[in-house]
């Protein structure tokens, strides 16, 4: 017999449990040192359960409670990422019109900036409703996807 | 939405893949998971009010997860899982207040405070199970707790740890031989 390890130590642990020991089992438990080990410290474990058993754990309602709040705040936070994401973008869309009109400036100087800017109305205005668009398109597909379960959650309490 | 009935009668909402538990359903199963956990979280890391918050913790995580849908089993490994993972990001100080005078691996000396209600017997077994848990590791202490005191089969364990399989075996071994020398070694001769 394997001094390190024995077959039947699952049987001396579901024994312990139950009470149940048949007497093969125990005359086993007597003669291999696996199964002593296991024994006396599965029983002195079990012993710091049962007396651990007796404290009241916090009550149901109050962990409920406290599960609804936080799955408040996840919620909210996931909101307020989707506004954080669209403010990013909109600063950094803000930047980029901000120095494409310097830039246009100062090639061109403002009389002839507008007049061009003007010719090409057509295809940056083209441009822009694209970006918005794929923008709108990806603001609301991160709300149903990244929400769709948190949402029903909520609608069901 | 589709409803299961798992084998503990808990009657658990499901979707395509995640599960939403009802108040009724998690009142069941807080009635049953609840204390093992508490026991297990104390166990870990011996304080009482530590392990009122990690079990609390414990189940506002379960809750506000997309958790899949799972068995009676695999629901306490789940529940296991979080708490094992509460109470090493405590041990590492990411949640909590470090641990009072912790020892080498951590753990409080809160486990020289009588547990809770507990009625004034067997202390000196109860002070030769602290002293010998307080000279172990709390990853030792975990296996020993799962696979003793909740009956837990070496998968259950692994999936409760975050550990293979395989590894349990002999993690167990060198566990139990370390507490069982640390106890009474004169006991365990055969």
């Amino acid at each position: 017999m394997n001094q390190r390890h024995c077959e039947r130590e699952p049987e001396i642990v579901e024994a312990l449990h139950t009470g149940a020991w048949r007497e093969d089992l125990r005359r086993h438990a007597d003669s291999c040192r696996a199964c002593a080990e296991t024994r006396f410290l599965a029983q002195s474990l079990l012993q710091t359960a049962a007396r651990m058993a007796l404290h009241t754990p916090p009550d149901a309602s109050q962990v409920w409670r406290k599960a609804r709040e936080e799955a408040r705040e996840v919620t909210l936070k996931r909101a307020s990422r989707l506004f954080n994401l669209m403010r990013t973008a909109g600063l950094a869309y803000g930047l980029v019109l901000a120095a494409w009109c310097v830039h246009g400036f100062l090639l061109h100087g403002v009389k002839q900036f507008l007049p061009s800017a003007n010719g090409v109305t057509a295809g940056t205005a083209t441009i822009g409703a694209l970006v918005a668009f794929a923008c709108i398109v990806m603001g609301i597909w991160y709300t149903v996807c990244s929400d769709r379960d948190t949402l029903l959650r909520s609608a069901g309490r | 939405m589709e409803e299961t009935h798992d084998i503990t009668g808990l009657a658990l909402s499901s979707g395509e893949k995640t599960t939403v538990v009802s108040e009724q359903a998690f009142r069941l199963l807080y009635e049953a998971t609840s204390r093992p956990l508490w026991g297990y979280a104390y166990h870990v890391c011996g304080r009482a009010d530590v392990a009122d918050d990690i079990l609390q913790e414990t189940f506002c995580r379960f809750l506000s997860r997309k958790t899949p849908v799972m068995d009676e089993l695999q629901t306490r490994s789940y529940l296991f899982r979080i708490a094992t993972n509460l109470l090493n990001d405590r041990r590492r100080g990411r949640l909590d207040e470090p641990a009072p005078q912790a020892s080498e691996d951590g753990l409080a000396q809160g486990l020289d405070a009588p547990v809770p209600n507990t009625p004034v017997l067997d202390v000196e077994a109860q002070l030769d199970m602290r002293s010998a848990m307080r000279q172990m590791k709390a990853r030792e202490r975990e296996l020993l707790w799962l696979a003793y005191v909740e009956g837990m089969k070496h998968t259950e364990i692994a999936a409760s740890l975050g550990l293979s399989a395989l590894s349990i075996r002999s993690l167990l071994f060198r566990a139990r031989q370390k507490a069982a020398g640390l106890l009474h070694p004169r006991k365990v001769e055969p």
